[in-house]
């Protein structure tokens, strides 16, 4: 059975994104200005549904104010005339206050969402921008919690500009009534809402210190749990599993230490909140008693008068929450998220030029670079391989894909200086596969084409992939991600070079490409590595002789100490 | 192998389990429930006295008394309120101080019984299971206590003492406002339970997407730029991150719904209480004051019902994730505790092994292998051929289906290819294997494996590693691994393809590391690079679950088999 209040869903968020007011950052925004600009990002939203909260919340104040009108009215008078007239007001003013939140409350939240998407999407192309990202913030583990927690921490601002009006029209409206009916009373609330905002705001202040230190520390041993478990397989091949869940609970009694001092504070604001607001009825009834009594008051007047003194405290303390707590977290939260939009990155300067596309000659003339010393000339269509320590061999692929400049000598792609070209053109021209190569959600054949190269059937077969493609339950067409095919290092590292194969760059830089492979199946790719390459360029930088073996010509790197 | 047919999660506590573990945590403490019990009562009780107080003061005023009794009522109310704050303050504390406890105690036995479970019933599992239910699953109850705890316990004893108080007044105004309010609240839970869980766990999904479709890309950062892939990515991490805005708008819908029918059942207790009122006094049976507080105990109600309602939702998904965990536990209750293994004087002899992951499917078959004390034996032979599980059951993590594994006595170290460095220092990294272990031997242990490098740093063995610290080279994380077995000093040491993910580059600095942790002790090492298999005592080559070959290095290169051509292949051009 379902209540009479189906309606039709209105506002609900579009497939596309909603554009909003780009927020504008440079490396001066302070995490203020920021914060400014996210709850000013979405105005055509924010505002009707800040009109919206404040019908809301009128509605509510209205609510005894009815009921006292009713007393007076209906019941001292005992008109039924006058009831159904009441209860059609007190109607009218509920389905006010509901739809106006209803609809408040879904526009705002639109809006907030909007400037999220937007913020997120700001940090994530920063993130992933060709030029890299220096330092921690590249971490990806602390990358993540900025992109996800501290964004929508920082989104929640927009509240600000939605919530607080309802709430100080509320509070107006209290005021006023409270005033029209007796100026001692509107002058109590107007003197004793800010004494108890500030008290609020006093009491309030060990609480979230203390239940911030309980989140960290309950997030700290959830943490640690899990990183434990995750590390079963090692735990349980050394024996050490008592050892581990000893520290656990180490870190489960600081997490419990840390709960129950903030249950303490807990309970001393609610107690002290409770006796403060009580303290304030009492006030309110003692004068509005005194004033009834003296005649100047009606019942009603009083019932109306010991009503509002109770349920303005309700958005007495919103008031304060969404001003005080929202605003200082969503600082904390955009100074992080700044961290990473101002971020230096990793390659100071690039250039503009775009290289031909096909064929092209890379030229190393004397290059150095951190431990790397080489010359290097390498024609179209050969396959050099280099032997380099592993200090210069990492210099060197950094060089080549454009994440960091030779100190001295010339680097050239095409005749021109690999420090010219625009990073991702270079990219196009020059792959270098990462020795740690990653797989990504998808198929094994999204994985190996990336939606553009079509032949991945040749480039599986050059890398040796027959016996993952025979053991995947849906062949070429098994989802890889999650670890959904328990892939091993090998297999791993066979289908990354089936993608580096299938794209088929104008030159291609393997580094130890077949190091987690048997010999066996070292030998086969060797063997048909050249054929798959074929009219293009190849660089190997390894050690495995099969792979030197079938290279035109071996190229050893020169050590230097920095 | 398929994953999805054999994967079979740890069980899940029913409610009288859970029950049961909660007893079993406030042991010896059933005072203190009743006591708190108490102080809650007495709280929600002294709550009542402000709308008595105010519905008395309507009630002098109409009858004209004098203002001594409205200063009467005045203090009345203060000193009700000083109570009702007492009382309700000291209660919420003890409710929240108890709940923790049990919190506590549940999540420390479940990581526990936890990583006590046999390795077989974890693999069926899948790891995920596990690490899921000791991250998410006590953050998520962890998070709702302090939210749900002070809810309930204040919410639930207000609400029904204000209905006792209203039917002290009159019981007509208990029954208008029970008989028409309670209804709409049972149906709207009901309608909420139906249409809101999809939505919820959608969200929650959608955020899991959109963080496993960021922590992707982050982590690939170098593969992502390598093929020019920092577009797609963004677009895919934007539809995603989109995605998650549609679903928090129809969260927000649901939510709508259901506080537009809470409205509603405010709406009909007020206007049936105005309409008793009314009547009562037209009857003469009831005065404008007691309708006053009728009305006042009733507006009182709006916010603890709808605070309750609220944490509903936490609640229903803390008890869902509070049976998750007491499962663990559980499981670990049933599991079969580990079968001491025989012994024997060699390091470990293997006699007629056979072993299944799934029926009908076997991965080793009919498997003899004895090392002797202080050899090392080598096993090779290609992927798929059983190595990792023959590893695996001599190291004891697990049990064979058929035939014995017998070892010399004492602890037999098991070092793999997946490397986990635990989040901590260095100090916490190591001395997991030896507790109490001095930094001079954790220093020397780091030192024999070649990473002494590691403590170069101001921090020492204080350097954080891991997740949040200093990110460990693979290779460094691998010497790691085996300097914890040389804390560990086992008589018989299992290296599963320890070094294979270092590289070539350091294989000669983890060809020594994995040397000084064999020297002096017996060794299986599985390897594919077969220069290790070369210097071992003896190489055992395995081929589809069985020993095919079996000798020297000498003896199976001259022998011309398997291993001759492998090893042919693999020394070509390597001097």
């Amino acid at each position: 059975m379902s209540l009479p209040l189906k309606l039709p869903r209105l506002f609900q968020a579009p497939a596309e994104p909603i554009a909003v007011r780009p927020i504008r950052v440079d490396a001066g925004t302070t995490p203020r200005q920021l914060t400014v600009r996210t709850i000013l990002g979405a105005p055509r939203y924010t505002v009707p549904a800040a009109l919206l909260t404040v019908g809301h919340q009128v509605g509510e104040v209205l609510v005894p104010v009815i009921m006292g009108f009713a007393i007076d009215q209906a019941v001292a008078t005992g008109d039924p005339v006058r009831l159904a007239l009441c209860l059609g007001l007190l109607a009218l003013d509920f389905a006010m206050l509901s739809f106006c939140y209803r609809f408040g409350s879904r526009i705002g939240l639109l809006g907030m969402q909007a400037v999220q998407h937007h913020l997120r999407t700001l940090v994530a192309d920063r993130l992933l921008a060709p030029a890299g990202v220096a330092g921690r913030a590249g971490l990806p583990g602390v990358s993540l919690s900025i992109a996800a927690s501290d964004v929508s921490v920082l989104a929640r601002a927009v509240a600000i500009g939605v919530y607080p009006a309802g709430e100080f029209a509320a509070i107006l409206l209290c005021a006023t009534v409270l005033m029209v009916i007796s100026w001692q009373l509107g002058l109590i609330v107007l003197l004793g809402v800010p004494l108890l905002l500030v008290l609020m705001d006093r009491a309030g202040g060990p609480l979230r210190r203390r239940s911030r230190r309980q989140a960290a520390l309950a997030a700290e041993a959830s943490g640690k749990a899990a990183d434990l478990l995750a590390g079963y397989r090692v735990l349980s091949g050394l024996g050490a599993q008592d050892a581990a869940a000893g520290r656990y609970r180490t870190a489960s009694r600081e997490a419990l230490d840390g709960s129950l001092h903030a249950a303490g504070a807990q309970g001393l604001y609610v107690g002290s909140m409770n006796l403060a607001s009580g303290l304030f009825v009492a006030g309110i009834a003692l004068v509005a008693g005194l004033r009834a009594w003296s005649g100047d008051l009606t019942v009603g007047q009083l019932i109306t008068v010991v009503g509002l003194a109770q349920i303005i405290l309700g958005p007495l303390s919103a008031f304060a929450t969404n001003f005080g707590a929202i605003w200082a977290t969503a600082l904390a939260s955009a100074e992080r998220v700044l961290g990473v939009l101002t971020l230096p990155p990793r390659v100071a300067e690039t250039g503009g030029a775009r290289a031909e596309p096909g064929a092209g000659r890379l030229r190393l003339a004397s290059v150095r670079a951190g431990r790397l010393d080489i010359d290097l000339d390498l024609a179209p269509g050969e396959c050099v391989g280099v032997r380099a320590s592993p200090a210069a061999a990492s210099a060197l692929t950094d060089l080549l894909s454009g994440r960091a400049a030779p100190e001295s000598g010339d680097a050239a792609w095409q005749g021109r200086p690999l420090g010219e070209y625009e990073l991702e053109a270079l990219r196009a021209s020059i792959l270098v596969m990462p020795h740690h190569a990653a797989l990504f959600d998808g198929t094994i054949r999204e994985n190996v084409g990336l939606g553009t190269a079509s032949d991945t059937a040749a480039a599986l077969a050059a890398a040796d992939c027959a016996e993952i493609l025979d053991a995947a339950p849906e062949g070429v067409d098994t989802q890889v991600g999650d670890d959904g095919l328990r892939l091993s290092g090998g297999q791993r590292q066979r289908i990354a070079l089936a993608r580096a194969l299938a794209q088929h760059p104008p030159l291609l830089v393997l580094h130890e490409p077949t190091t987690a492979v048997d010999s066996v199946t070292e030998a086969r790719i060797a063997e048909r590595l050249r054929r798959a390459r074929e009219p293009h360029s190849t660089l190997l930088i390894t050690d495995a002789p099969a792979l030197l073996a079938v290279c035109d010509r071996v190229v050893e790197a020169g050590e230097r100490d920095e | 192998m398929s994953e999805t047919e054999t994967r079979q999660a740890l069980p899940i506590a029913d409610a009288a389990q859970v029950r049961a573990e909660v007893r079993l945590a406030l042991r010896g403490g059933g005072w203190k429930v009743a006591g708190v019990a108490l102080l809650l009562t007495a709280g929600a009780a002294a709550g009542l006295i402000t709308p008595a107080a105010l519905g008395g003061l309507v009630d002098a005023v109409a009858d004209g008394e004098g203002p001594e009794r409205i200063w009467w009522l005045a203090a009345a109310i203060a000193a009700g309120a000083l109570a009702a704050a007492a009382a309700d303050g000291l209660g919420q504390v003890g409710a929240t101080r108890l709940v923790e406890r049990i919190l506590a105690s549940s999540r420390e036995r479940m990581v526990a019984k936890g990583l006590a479970l046999p390795r077989a019933a974890l693999e069926r599992a899948g790891a995920g299971d596990l690490v899921s239910r000791a991250g998410d699953d006590v953050a998520v109850v962890s998070e709702a206590a302090p939210l749900v705890v002070p809810a309930v316990t204040g919410s639930a004893f207000t609400i029904a003492l204000t209905v006792v108080g209203m039917a002290v007044l009159d019981w007509r105004f208990a029954v208008a406002a029970v008989a028409l309010v309670a209804p709409v609240h049972v149906l709207t839970l009901r309608w909420h339970r139906r249409a809101a869980p999809h939505v919820y766990a959608a969200e929650r999904a959608a955020m899991a997407e959109r963080a496993h479709h960021l922590l992707a890309s982050l982590r690939g950062i170098e593969t992502v730029h390598a093929f020019n892939l920092a577009r797609p990515h963004g677009d895919r991490i934007a539809r995603a991150s989109w995605e998650v805005a549609r679903w928090a708008i129809r969260a927000r819908t649901v939510q709508n719904g259901f506080f537009g029918r809470l409205n509603f059942a405010e709406f009909l207790g007020m206007g049936s209480i105005l309409v008793v009122g009314f009547w009562l006094v037209r009857e003469g049976e009831g005065s404008v004051g007691a309708a006053t507080t009728a009305m006042l105990f009733f507006l009182r109600l709006f916010d603890p019902i709808n605070r309750l309602m609220i944490v509903v939702d936490d609640l229903q998904s803390a008890l869902a994730s509070m049976r998750r965990i007491v499962g663990v536990i559980r499981a670990g209750d049933f599991a079969s505790p580990a079968r001491p293994r025989p012994r024997t004087d060699a390091a470990a002899e293997v006699a007629d092994v056979s072993f299944a992951y799934a029926p009908g499917h076997p991965v080793l078959d009919g498997v003899d292998l004895r090392i002797a004390a202080g050899e090392t034996v080598a096993l090779v032979g290609s992927s798929g051929a059983g190595k990792t599980t023959l590893a695996a059951l001599v190291a004891g993590v697990l049990d064979a289906d058929k035939g014995t594994v017998a070892v010399a006595g004492g602890a037999v170290a098991l070092v793999t290819q997946e490397v986990h460095v635990f989040d901590g220092t260095l100090r916490e990294n190591l001395d997991l294997a030896r507790p109490g272990a001095s930094d001079a031997e954790l220093a020397e242990a780091l030192e024999r494996v070649g990473a002494a490098s590691l403590i170069d740093g101001p921090d020492g063995l204080d350097t954080v590693v891991g997740a949040r610290g200093l990110e460990l080279s693979p290779a460094q994380a691998q010497m790691l691994a085996l300097a914890r077995v040389l804390l560990i000093d086992p008589p018989l040491a299992v290296l599963d393809e320890a070094t294979a993910e270092a590289g070539s580059a350091d294989s000669a600095a983890m060809d020594r590391a994995s040397a000084a942790v064999l020297d002096g002790r017996a060794g299986l090492l599985v390897a594919h690079r077969l220069d290790q298999a070369a210097s071992a005592d003896r190489v055992v080559v395995m081929e589809r679950g069985r020993i095919v070959e079996e000798g020297t290095h000498g003896e199976l290169v001259a022998a011309d088999g398997l291993y001759a051509r492998s090893w042919r292949l693999w020394s070509r051009g390597r001097s």
